[in-house]
């Protein structure tokens, strides 16, 4: 049996816990702890990490993995990154600076982002529509980054999908043949 | 296929930027030029000013001094000026913005900047059958007016990590073949995508593998980890939705 897996990321209540209680065929596993920051709108938050799982055909194991959204807790995303199959990043836009959001994460997954495959989803863009898409586009492009940016609603189970899908397909571009992953 | 494709059918596709407009005037400018684009004589994409796209239109505050250039298309890149305190004259609109005017404006500039690229000789010509196996690599994701449909998007999304020609990314995705022309074509159109026609033998190779060496059996695998997560998601390939 093998294991496999992949990571959501992304902004503190972007919705990573959301996103994989989605897909996964278990409750998802989550660290969250009341919050003491103040500068975050929520009553919990995930210090540690979320956790889903799906089970292949073949009895193999897909782990979804929900990081930290916090920057201090950038030892644990190269951690959780070593033989991920990608990344999805959720962006909250009702944040100061999504576009410095989505810059940390750039940074902080570079290495998994250029071997595998990556998805941008921006959140909350019914009330917070700047930046836009196009921006997000763009400000990727300036980064040598070329992924799918799409808004997504994580609260959406078919959204959710609709970023695996895309991620999916942008990993099968990527490698020369599916075998090393059977 | 619906919307976009069939709207666009005989419609040239042309971008503008927004350059010193306060905030609420670009969304208001986004926002009135995305409810006209059913009507518009052209289809009307946003680049943003700082990308490395040169739009084909450039919207301006009164007052402002922007750098112009040629467009991605070659021709000179037009300039409408947007004021509050100036009376109407060519290439000047009046603030608060009027959806009937802007629609008129876009309308002429458009027939302008359509005459002007015929005149440059770079005629915004859909593919050729001939062009099918042109290999291109796309720059950046595209905007959301080119990917209204969930196909458009995994099309897309198949380009992002090699260059590909109309029959390859066909054979990769499944996809009808006239989808992935149109597609391509106005990917083009719209100054995303560059041609690799000049690209050393080996790059192309890249651009169009054979489709076993991707794909183990039918388009997207049946076999295989991913296609063992899709089945098991149930995601649906090309033509499932």
């Amino acid at each position: 049996m093998s294991e496999h897996k992949i990571l959501f990321s992304g902004s503190t209540g972007a919705g990573k816990t959301t996103a994989i209680g989605m897909v996964s065929e278990v409750p998802p596993l989550s660290t969250d702890v009341r919050n003491t920051d103040s500068g975050l709108a929520k009553s919990m938050t995930t210090v540690g990490m979320d956790y889903g799982e799906v089970t292949l055909e073949g009895g193999d194991k897909l782990r979804l993995y929900g990081t930290p959204g916090q920057k201090r807790f950038e030892f644990m995303w190269k951690i959780l990154s070593k033989g991920a199959l990608g990344l999805i990043i959720l962006i909250d836009n009702r944040q100061p600076d999504p576009l410095a959001d989505l810059d940390m994460y750039l940074d902080g997954f570079a290495l998994l982002i250029a071997e595998t495959a990556c998805v941008v989803a921006v959140g909350r863009t019914e009330t917070h529509p700047i930046p836009g898409l196009e921006q997000f586009s763009s400000h990727l492009e300036s980064r040598g980054v070329l992924c799918p940016v799409l808004a997504a609603d994580v609260r959406d189970a078919d959204q959710v999908l609709q970023l695996l899908e895309l991620l999916l397909l942008q990993l099968e571009t990527k490698i020369p043949s599916e075998s090393q992953w059977s | 296929m619906t919307g976009l494709n069939t709207l666009t059918e005989n419609r040239a596709t042309f971008s503008f930027s927004l350059h010193s407009l306060p905030a609420r005037e670009e969304l208001i400018f986004k926002s009135v030029v995305r409810l006209l684009s059913h009507k518009t004589h052209q289809l009307w994409l946003y680049y943003p000013y700082y990308g490395t796209v040169r739009a084909d239109l450039l919207v301006v505050a009164e007052g402002s001094i922007p750098r112009t250039s040629a467009s991605h298309h070659g021709a000179l890149q037009h300039v409408l000026t947007l004021g509050a305190s100036g009376r109407s004259r060519d290439f000047y609109l009046r603030l608060p913005l009027r959806a009937d005017e802007l629609e008129a404006e876009l309308n002429r500039l458009g027939g302008l900047i359509q005459a002007s690229i015929t005149t440059s000789n770079q005629p915004a010509a859909p593919a050729q059958p001939q062009e099918l196996d042109v290999a291109f690599r796309l720059l950046r994701w595209p905007p959301a007016a080119l990917l209204v449909t969930r196909e458009r998007m995994r099309l897309a999304t198949l380009m992002t990590g090699r260059a590909v020609t109309v029959i390859s990314l066909q054979k990769l995705s499944g996809a009808n073949l006239q989808t992935c022309s149109e597609f391509v074509d106005e990917l083009r159109r719209a100054g995303l995508m560059r041609d690799l026609t000049s690209q050393p033998a080996r790059e192309l190779e890249v651009a169009t593998p054979p489709v076993s060496n991707t794909v183990p059996a039918q388009a997207g695998g049946q076999s295989g980890l991913l296609a063992r997560i899709r089945q098991r998601l149930g995601i649906q390939l090309f033509g499932g939705t």
